[in-house]
Formats: C-alpha cells, structure tokens, sequence
C-alpha cells in the first residue's frame, strides 16, 4: 500500500491523458468527405459506323468491341452504329451539332472531304508513320485512296466492289441469256416481266440507286465518276445518259411496282426470296446472301457494259465504311485521343481481320483480299480498271436529296433527266 | 497530505472517485462530444447523397434538354426553314408550319422545356412557349450574347443563365449548322420550365437540411429554394475550392457541402444544420443528464455508506485503543456484525479484558512481590541481631546450667542459617538431613520422647546435591498436620534411595493422613505446572505451601516431570516422595 497513492496518481493522470487525446482527436478530427467520385477513370469513347442493325457486320463489329473493352478495361464504347442510310444522316447531324462521336468509320467521298475541310476530322499522318507492324500490313496504295490536303485522315480497313447479281435458275428456268450488254439487259428484263418475275430488285433510295452509279460508270468510264461536274458546275453528259438509260429499264418493267415505297431492306428481300431476277449490289451484300434460300442459286457478274466485250473490265471498286476516323475534338482531348487510336489500331488490327473474314464479302485493304465466293473473286480479279462509286464524288446531299429524290420523277416522265441537274449546273452547288 | 496518511474514508472516497466517477465522467464528455462528432459525420454524408441525388436530377434535368434540342436537330423541317431561300412564300409557310408544329410537340412533350426557338440569321423568330402558346421567349431572350457564347461551341450545346434577368432564365442555346458544309445558319434556344427546374432541388430542403442552392462559377446564387438568406454561400467562394468539399460553419450553425459538376459549370451547395441533426441526440444527452446525475448521487450515497459501514467500526475501534491509551477507561464495544469487523472487534474486547486482568494481577503479584522484598530486607537485617540475641541466649543458659536451652537456641541458630542461605541454594542430603535434626532437636522439646525419626539414606545418596530446605519443610508439614493432630507417638521415615526413574525420597509419616479429597486436591496443586502461584492460593492454603513450594521450585530446577506427590490414608499415614533426576547435578547452585 506503500506505493498505492503513486498507482492512484499515476491512474488519474493515465486516464486524463487518455481522455485528452481521445478528445483531442475527437474534436480536431476534420470530417470525411465522402468520395462520390466513384466513375471509372478510364474514358468513354463515341464510336459510329454503318455497321449496325441488320447489317451482317454488326454483330461481329459488337464481338470485337466487348473483345477491345476487355482488353482495355480503362476503355468504354458506346456503339451508335446505324444501318443504312440513317447512319449518314446521323453522323452528319451531330457533326453539325457538336455532338460527334470520337471514332467512326466513313467510305471516302464528298461528306468526308466536306468534315476534312471544316477540320472536324483529325489527320493521323503520325500515327500511321509510328504505327510499325500494324501500319506496315496495308497496301501502300491503299492510303492513297484515303489521302486529302495531302494528309491521311483516315485508315482503310475494308474495300467494296460491286456488281450485278443474278438468279440463275430463274433465268435457266426461262431460257433467258445472261445480260452481256445493256441490250440484253433491256431485252432481259422485258422477258422476265413478261414471265412475272421483277427483272431487277431496285428501289429509290441512295443504296438502290447503286445500279444508276455502274450505269454512269459502264458509260462515261472513270472520268465521268470522277469528275461529274465540270469546272463550272456543267454535268457530265454520262450522268443523263445513265439516267434516261433508268428510265428505259423502267419502261421495259424493271424494277417492283413498288420501287418508289420499298425500303432497302424490302428490296434486298424481293431478290433473296427469289421473286426479283437481278440486283445491283456490293460486296458487303455476299454475306446476306449466304444466308438466304436462294444461296445456291446466284452468281455476281459484272454490270453490263455498253458493248459485251467492255463487260468486266471496269467495276466499281472502293473503299467502304471500314474506313475509321478519329474525330478533331477527340484527338484534341489526350485522353480521348490516345483511346481513340487504340481502338483504331483495334479495329484494323490482325483481330478484326480474323474476325471479319468469316464474312463471305468482307475484302481487306490488308493482307490479301478475301472473298469466299469464286464469282465474286472473278470478278475482281478480272477487271482492269477500278474506280470508286460515283457517290464518292459527288456531294452526298446532292446525291441523295436532288439526284436520287428525282428518280421517280424521271422514271415516270414527268421530268427529263437533264432538268435534274439544272440546279448544280446553274452554280448553286 | 501523503496517501497513507490519509483516513481509512478519505482513501475510499477517492479511489472510488478515481475508479468509478472519473471514468463515468470521462465517458460521458467523450460521448458527448464524439456522438456530435458522427452525427456530423452521418450528416455530412447524408449531405453527400444528397448531393449525388441533386446531381443525378440535374444532371438527367440538363440531359433531356440536350436530348430534346438535339432530337428537334435530327429533324429534317428546321433545315427546311433555315435553308429556305423564301421565294416560295406559300412553301415557307408550309414549312415554317410544319416546325412550329414540331417545336409545340417537343415543348408539350417535355416538362422541362417551357419554350423552344428557333432563329434565323436575320433574326426572325420561330417559337413555340407554353404560356398559351404565346411566345414570350422573343421578348426576354439576350440574343447577341448568346449567339456568341453558342459560336463559341460550334454547334455544341451551352448553358445560359440569365442572372441580370429578373427571373434568372435558364437557356440551352446551340447554334444549327448545315448538316453539309457545315456552317451556321440559325439559332436555336430552350428556355427551361423553372418551377420544373425547381422541383428538383425544392423538396430535398427539410429541417435538417436547410439550404439547397445552385452557384453560378462567379460564386453566385443561381438557384435556391428562396427560404432563407443565402447570400453567405457567396462569400465562401467555392470556386476557388476543390471540386467537392465542406466548408464548416458554426457560428452560423450550418455545414455546407459542395460539388461542382463536370458538364457544367455550375456548383451545387446544401448546408445542413446541425443544431437539427443534433436535437434528438441533445434529448438523448438530457435523458443521459438526468440518468447520470441521479446515478453518481446514488453511487455517492452507496459508496458513502458502503465506506462508512467498514470504516465505522474501524474508528470506533480506533476511539477506544485512543482512550485506552489515555487511561481514560475502556468500555467493551458493542459486537453487532458477524464479519471480520465483528470477529475484530470481539476479539479486541477479549483483548482488553484479558489485559486488564492481567494488568491487575501482576499489579497484586508486584505488591506482594515488594512485600516479600520487604519483608526480605527486613529480613536481611535481622539474622544479625538474632544470631547475636541466639548467641548470647545460648552464653546465657550455658552460664545458668540450662544446656537444652542452650542446645535448642544452638539449632534454632543452625536453622536459621539454613533458611538464610548463606553457602548457596545446593546442599548435599546430608546437610538437608541434619537441617531436619536441628529442626527436630527444638521440636523434640515439644513433643517430649513422643517423635521418633528414622533414616534410611543410601550411601551414595549423602553427598548429591539437592535443593537447600527441600526435607525440612516436608517434615515440618508432617509434624503439624500429621503427626500433630494425633496423641499416639509419632514416626517420621525417611528414605532416600536410587530408582529407575531418579532419585526417590519419601518422608513418611504416621500421622492423622488426609481425605481422599484432600489429597486429590494436593496432588492435583502438585502437578500444576505453574511457575509462582497466585496471591489467592498463597493465601487460601497456607497450611500447603511448604510442600507447593518445594514442589516448584524442583520443577522450576528439573522440570515438570519432577516435584513431589503425596500418597495418604486418613487417620492411618502420609507420604510425600521427592523425584529427583539420578543425574541431578549442582545445576541450582549454577542459576
């Protein structure tokens, strides 16, 4: 008990020190924040292509996106790919809204050159300069075809050809000759009208109208697609010929009576069901068919020539939506920007060709062209001139709301050909 | 004061102090201040959420808005408007038709549009407002701000808001650019439904969370629910803060929370109070107040008593031991407690009791012990005188012819000399057996030829040292109790002689004898082991105590085993043996 008072004391003190320090930390503590910060810190990226809805790449581009988010858990996609036309009409919209995605495939033509020249598209000349192996895989040619301003702007991943399908056994059925010449296309599709079959599954829209494009093509060569309006806005007299060619297939009973209401998808069917001989497609349609009862049964030739003997030598030839661009506000934001050509490096990369080449039409602008189906490949491994789809070359609005929106009027004959392009030959283009 | 100085109470008044109401008392502070603490904690959370939820609403609020311009973009009659070269003045109708339909379907559609317009680079108007479809938006709308502020995005959406307007107009403007070449042909604006707006942060105001406001990146209120003032948010210049946080602000009452948005610029504030977040804890904190106080009296009042129920006893103890050392007298303490208390205090009482006897009779045993020393220094002084009276007594009856006077005075002198003790305590049993004949030659007188002495001593007996007067005594007793009380003549036998078990002498006589009880009794003194007796039994037998005292003083030399015991028949013979050791020794002359 001697040392029981110390013990006392020192407990007293023990305890207030406790307690002061408890306090102390008590009152002087600052509260916590509560961290709501929880988004990733990764980045979220815009990516829009053609390749969506019913379109048989669709599913394989989805495929190779979740791959891509896997591999880059820091990377998230948001998909807005539309099928046809729609894809267009959005891309160009939230371009001119501010609302552009950060990576989007685009074929070349007037609507790419138009968002290269208000600078809405980041050049990657330096990308593809540092890109190594995966730069090295493309044909050197091939960026000539994506070169503008002498900037490359985009990276080619996928080349279209198109061509005449046809039904064999329907025209076996009714002992009608292959169409070798514009004639006996004329001639073809008077008989098959006449045996109640739509000759050539057509439709007015921009897609439907890719038979107008080997028309111009088959007439005016090269040069008419490539330069459709001269200098001073004056049309290319190819451009009326093919057109007043439409309308004496339409006389003839070409096309479905419906073919000013059929949507695209409406009209691909009527020849995949069997009830329409022929259809003007491309590459990217051999897939569909693949998977359509009459599979066996077509073959792709080339689209008639004016003479038989031009028949095959000059197709049209391009590069297709596979054709990915990285936007200007994504590459001016370093985050984005450096997502962004990970994700185009993705998309071109040995991956997405494995993953494509299941695809019967898919042809490459690397690593050799695939296409699975032997008519198709003799079609373009015959030809010797290859030149890209008119609507290349041509303002896309101008196409689609003053070229394209005429055809019935013209079909029907309440406008002549020429008064269609009045307007771009009057300069106001 | 040092602790072990202090008192018994004192000492468990303050350990109890210590163990119990310091902590209790510590607990309750730390409580009380660390409960305050949480509960700010939670609220500062449940601000956060708050937040979230205010961020989530405005955040959807502001989406739908973009969504609902950028849907009215995607349609193809605003182009048809804005491009129109007007030239076809019933076309223009139609279209500007077709869009002022389109633009009532999305502001009838959509809550949170109050009104839409679209404009024209030549500024004309094509509106649509909910206000009964009359258009205000054309009256109230800053147009040459916002067209720069919406070219500054290129197409992209801007949030506007109107703070030199009286009602604070929330705009989403966004220039509409030729979805070709791009460039900009008109203007669109949204003006916001603001009681739309409102609700989304109206109805999170309560009375724990008393300020919800929305601050413009100027620091100013944009939005607020208009109960309070808030012009104090604009002095804390969340701005310049981190993204999010809390600003304490207690003189005010308020905690106030912020965040700033990402997509837009503006920074979201709630402030809470926390005089409400604590008021049902301060309930609690009165009902812990009114159970604690209550608790530490009773505590105190158990304590106190506890401490005094086990200290009372201890002073009263304490007390007594006080005036027992005064010699104040002790009065036995009441016993009312079977514990230790109890067993101490009995046994304390017992104590004092017992010590008290004790004090009082060696306080009698001193008395009579200064007595004997008196008597002895009386004593002392006497054998002179008496050797010298005997001596000339002796002359005397000598010169008279009286010899046996002479010889009674010569053993009385002998005798004398033997019970003064001149030449040590040992004497051989030669010398004690003629002490007896000195003792029996005067008593011879008396008994006239009626005394006969007989002696049987063992050779080798006559020269062992016994204690000095250890016979004459024990034939003293037998002559004046035995031998004495009968008119037959009397014998005295002594006999000395070796056992197995020491020396054994007996002195018996013929006398009267004793009672059985008589001799119990002796006996019974005999074995009782005390070293001096008492003052009463000196007092109470004297007849005995020649026996009783060479009794102890032969224990006292050779210890208890040895002494004397008498054996007796009434009216027939005594006998008293003395156990010596065989071995005893000069061991008396030594002490």
């Amino acid at each position: 008990m001697k040392n029981a008072g110390t013990l006392l004391l020192i407990s007293m003190i023990g305890l207030i020190l406790l307690f002061v320090i408890t306090m102390s930390n008590t009152v002087n503590t600052p509260l916590d924040m509560p961290q709501v910060d929880d988004k990733p810190e990764g980045v979220t990226l815009r990516f829009t292509s053609a390749w969506g809805g019913s379109d048989e790449r669709a599913a394989i581009l989805q495929d190779l996106l979740s791959i891509f988010q896997e591999e880059n858990p820091d990377i998230k996609v948001l998909d807005g790919s539309m099928f046809g036309e729609d894809f267009l009409f959005s891309l160009k919209t939230d371009f001119a809204s501010g609302n552009e995605p950060d990576v989007f495939g685009l074929w070349p033509g007037s609507d790419r050159n138009q968002l290269i020249q208000t600078g809405k598209i980041a050049p990657l000349g330096s990308v593809i300069e540092s890109g190594g192996q995966w730069s090295e895989r493309f044909d050197p040619l091939v960026w000539e075809e994506v070169q503008a301003q002498t900037q490359i702007y985009s990276v080619p991943f996928e080349v279209i050809f198109e061509g005449l399908f046809i039904n064999q056994s329907i025209f076996e059925n009714h002992h009608i000759p292959i169409p070798r010449d514009f004639d006996s296309l004329v001639s073809a599709c008077r008989r098959l009208r006449v045996a109640g079959v739509i000759p050539i599954a057509y439709n007015s829209t921009p897609e439907g109208s890719f038979i107008y494009q080997n028309m111009i093509l088959q007439i005016g060569g090269r040069t008419a697609v490539e330069h459709p309006f001269g200098p001073d806005g004056q049309v290319h007299p190819a451009l009326i010929e093919a057109m007043e060619q439409m309308k004496v297939l339409y006389d003839q009973g070409a096309f479905p009576d419906t073919a000013f209401v059929i949507d695209d998808i409406t009209r691909n069917q009527l020849f995949l069901q069997g009830e329409a001989a022929m259809i003007v497609q491309g590459s990217w349609f051999l897939d569909e068919l693949a998977n359509s009862p009459v599979a066996s049964e077509v073959t792709i030739i080339p689209f008639p020539a004016q003479e038989a003997e031009n028949t095959g030598k000059t197709i049209v030839y391009g590069i297709g939506n596979g054709n990915f661009h990285i936007s200007r506000a994504a590459w001016e934001d370093p985050k984005r920007r450096e997502a962004s050509i990970r994700l185009l490096k993705f998309l071109t990369g040995p991956q997405a060709v494995e993953y494509f080449q299941v695809q019967l039409g898919f042809a490459f602008s690397v690593e050799g062209e695939v296409v699975h189906m032997p008519s198709a490949q003799d079609l373009v491994a015959q030809s010797r001139v290859r030149v890209a789809p008119v609507d290349h070359f041509i303002d896309r609005g101008y196409w689609e709301n003053t070229i394209v929106k005429h055809f019935p009027s013209v079909l029907e004959g309440s406008m002549e050909a020429r008064d269609v392009f009045e307007a771009k030959e009057g300069g106001d283009q | 004061m040092r602790f072990r100085d202090m008192t018994i109470k004192r000492k468990l008044l303050l350990i109890f102090y210590v163990q119990i109401l310091l902590p209790l008392l510590l607990i309750v502070i730390l409580y009380w201040f660390k409960t305050e603490q949480i509960m700010s904690q939670h609220a500062l959370n449940v601000s956060s959420d708050m937040l979230t939820v205010l961020e989530t609403r405005i955040t959807d609020f502001t989406r739908n808005v973009k969504v609902i311009s950028q849907d009215l973009l995607y349609d193809q009659e605003i182009y048809d408007v804005l491009q129109d070269d007007r030239t076809d003045t019933y076309s223009f109708y139609l279209k500007v038709n077709n869009l002022k339909n389109t633009l009532r379907m999305k502001t009838l559609s959509y809550d949170e549009v109050q009104s839409i317009t679209v404009i024209t680079r030549d500024r004309r108007f094509f509106s649509y407002d909910t206000n009964s479809g009359r258009a205000n938006i054309e009256n109230i709308i800053p147009y040459d701000f916002l067209i720069q502020k919406a070219r500054r995005a290129d197409g992209a959406p801007v949030w506007y808001v109107d703070e030199q307007g009286e009602d604070k107009n929330v705009f989403l403007v966004r220039t509409i650019n030729d979805r070709d070449l791009y460039d900009e042909i008109g203007l669109m604006a949204v003006l916001v439904d603001k009681d739309q707006l409102s609700s989304l942060y109206g109805d999170l105001q309560s009375a724990f969370l008393r300020d919800v406001a929305v601050m413009s990146p100027e620091d100013k209120l944009l939005f607020d629910h208009h109960n309070e003032d808030l012009a104090y948010l604009e002095k804390l210049q969340l701005s310049t803060r981190d993204q999010q946080g809390y600003v304490d602000m207690r003189n005010m009452d308020r905690l106030v929370v912020y965040r700033s948005l990402e997509d837009l610029d503006w920074t979201l504030v709630t402030a809470f109070s926390r005089q409400a977040i604590t008021q049902e804890f301060q309930n609690l904190q009165q009902w812990s107040a009114m159970i604690f106080i209550p608790l530490i009296i009773l505590l105190s009042v158990l304590s106190i008593t506890t401490g005094l129920d086990i200290v009372a006893p201890i002073q009263k103890l304490v007390e007594a031991m006080k005036r027992l050392k005064k010699e104040e007298g002790y009065q036995a303490l009441e016993v009312d407690r079977q514990d230790e208390l109890g067993y101490l205090t009995e046994t304390f009482n017992d104590m004092v009791s017992e010590m008290e006897y004790l004090v009082k009779d060696i306080y009698q045993e001193q008395l009579i012990r200064k007595d004997v020393e008196m008597k002895a220094l009386q004593a002392q002084i006497n054998p002179h005188f008496l050797f010298n009276t005997l001596e000339t007594i002796n002359w005397r009856a000598q010169m008279k012819g009286a010899p046996e006077i002479s010889e009674m005075v010569m053993a009385l002198s002998k005798l004398m000399e033997a019970n003064i003790g001149r030449e040590g305590k040992l004497v051989t049993i030669q010398d004690e057996v003629d002490y007896v004949e000195n003792y029996l030659s005067i008593m011879r007188q008396r008994y006239a030829g009626r005394l006969e002495v007989r002696y049987d001593i063992a050779a080798q007996l006559k020269h062992r040292k016994v204690p000095r007067l250890l016979l004459q005594p024990i034939v003293e007793n037998a002559l004046q109790h035995g031998i004495g009380q009968t008119d037959r003549k009397g014998v005295i036998q002594i006999t000395a002689k070796s056992g197995e078990n020491g020396i054994v002498i007996v002195v018996l006589d013929n006398g009267n004898g004793m009672t059985e009880d008589k001799l119990e009794e002796l006996n019974g003194r005999f074995q009782s082991a005390k070293e001096t007796m008492s003052a009463k039994e000196v007092t109470s037998e004297r007849m005995s105590i020649g026996l009783t005292n060479v009794n102890q003083r032969l224990k006292l030399l050779y210890g208890e085993s040895f002494g004397l015991s008498a054996q007796s028949r009434q009216g027939s013979w005594t006998a008293i043996t003395i156990h010596l050791p065989a071995n005893a020794t000069d061991k008396g002359d030594r002490s």
